[in-house]
């Protein structure tokens, strides 16, 4: 795994994320471009490397953004163990298999980000967050396969596959 | 005859009061300017004094769909300090939240973690303004006695001393009173879109 290309597509996903949100936005839909990187690696490497990468996405979103620092660290580890474990049972290499994996456990994970601010500032309405929490997810399961072949042609995951176990 | 000497005596007499008493208005008049002049020069320093103003660019934003944040080119170093006011087009955009060296983020009246002390104009109720991570926001604690209205605007309150008083902030989209709700719902348009907007100014008090 080539640690450099990883974080130079870290770098380039903030840098984008965080400066053409209104650019790339329809409504209120908006992309989360970190997740399907969370999902790629995943995929395609073992458990300690995805724990480290999804740390670090996390780290990254969570310094790009306002509110308690490693919240989204916590989130990404736990949803990127939770693909990793049930991979095995998934046909990977498929397009449709990546937009529903990132469709669900986008959904998943933002319903987990929701319901802490929720706790934390008690001030989210809920059917317009579910509604978000859901136009957002697809949106992001959209851009996927986009995000996917890129990933794949800065990181082939045949070079990844011997890392599997 | 001399009556004649009586009457003009007490017309000189007359003619000299009034005399020293357009002397005696001219030095009341005269000392109230200076006094005027004096608390004017005095509310000016205190203006300038009080209040800068630090012009910024926004440079980023918030990468969370549930925070609303904006990162402005403007540090301490520019002199920005946390919880220091930032509008745009005479109108309320947020609060800084972190100062850092040469960046700061501004927490926006829309982020989840917001509220701001607010009145409405028309009917001066007190509320609170709260964000709801959606393009609109809520006020709170809005008696259901009051007579609010589609269009009615929310100025800001120095309730707090965190803000200036009556800087606008949002318009009144929706209300609505459930039954046996104590206070009403209402749903309000912030005055700045932040997707439109691409420099602010911090005010620092």
């Amino acid at each position: 795994m080539r640690w450099i290309t990883f974080f130079c597509i870290l770098f380039c996903i903030s840098l984008f994320q965080s400066t053409m949100m209104n650019w790339i936005n329809i409504g209120i839909a908006v992309p989360d471009f970190y997740f399907p990187l969370v999902v790629f690696y995943s995929f395609f490497i073992d458990v300690k490397r995805n724990v480290i990468t999804s740390w670090f996405t996390g780290l990254s979103k969570d310094l790009f953004s306002e509110g308690a620092l490693g919240i989204n660290s916590v989130f990404f580890i736990a949803v990127g163990f939770f693909i990793w474990s049930i991979r095995g049972m998934l046909f990977r290499g498929h397009l449709v298999t990546k937009i529903l994996v990132t469709f669900f456990f986008s959904i998943v994970y933002n319903l987990f980000y929701a319901l802490h601010t929720v706790i934390t500032y008690r001030s989210l309405n809920i059917s317009s967050t579910i509604w978000m929490i859901f136009i957002c997810s697809l949106y992001t399961a959209a851009v996927a396969p986009f995000l996917f072949y890129i990933f794949d042609k800065l990181q082939p995951t045949k070079n990844l596959f011997f890392m599997e176990k | 005859m001399w009556q004649e000497q009586e009457a003009k005596t007490e017309l000189e007499n007359e003619a000299f009061e009034l005399r020293n008493k357009i002397i005696e208005l001219q030095d009341i008049n005269y000392k109230l300017q200076e006094k005027l002049s004096s608390v004017s020069e005095f509310q000016k320093e205190q203006k300038i004094s009080k209040s800068k103003i630090i012009p910024a660019d926004i440079i980023g934003y918030d990468t969370s769909i549930f925070r609303r944040s904006i990162t402005i080119n403007v540090g301490t170093k520019d002199g920005v300090t946390d919880n220091n006011i930032v509008v745009t087009d005479n109108a309320l955009v947020g609060l800084i939240a972190a100062a850092g060296q040469r960046t700061s983020l501004v927490q926006l009246v829309t982020d989840p973690a917001s509220r701001i002390p607010g009145k409405i104009l028309q009917t001066r109720d007190q509320v609170i303004v709260e964000g709801n991570a959606s393009p609109y926001c809520q006020l709170k604690y809005v008696p259901r006695w009051t007579k609010i209205k589609t269009g009615d605007s929310i100025v800001s309150s120095d309730i707090g001393s965190f803000y200036l008083s009556s800087l606008p902030i949002a318009t009144v989209i929706e209300n609505e009173t459930k039954g046996g709700a104590l206070f009403q719902s209402v749903k309000v348009l912030p005055m700045v879109n932040i997707t439109k907007i691409e420099n602010v100014l911090v005010i620092k008090e």
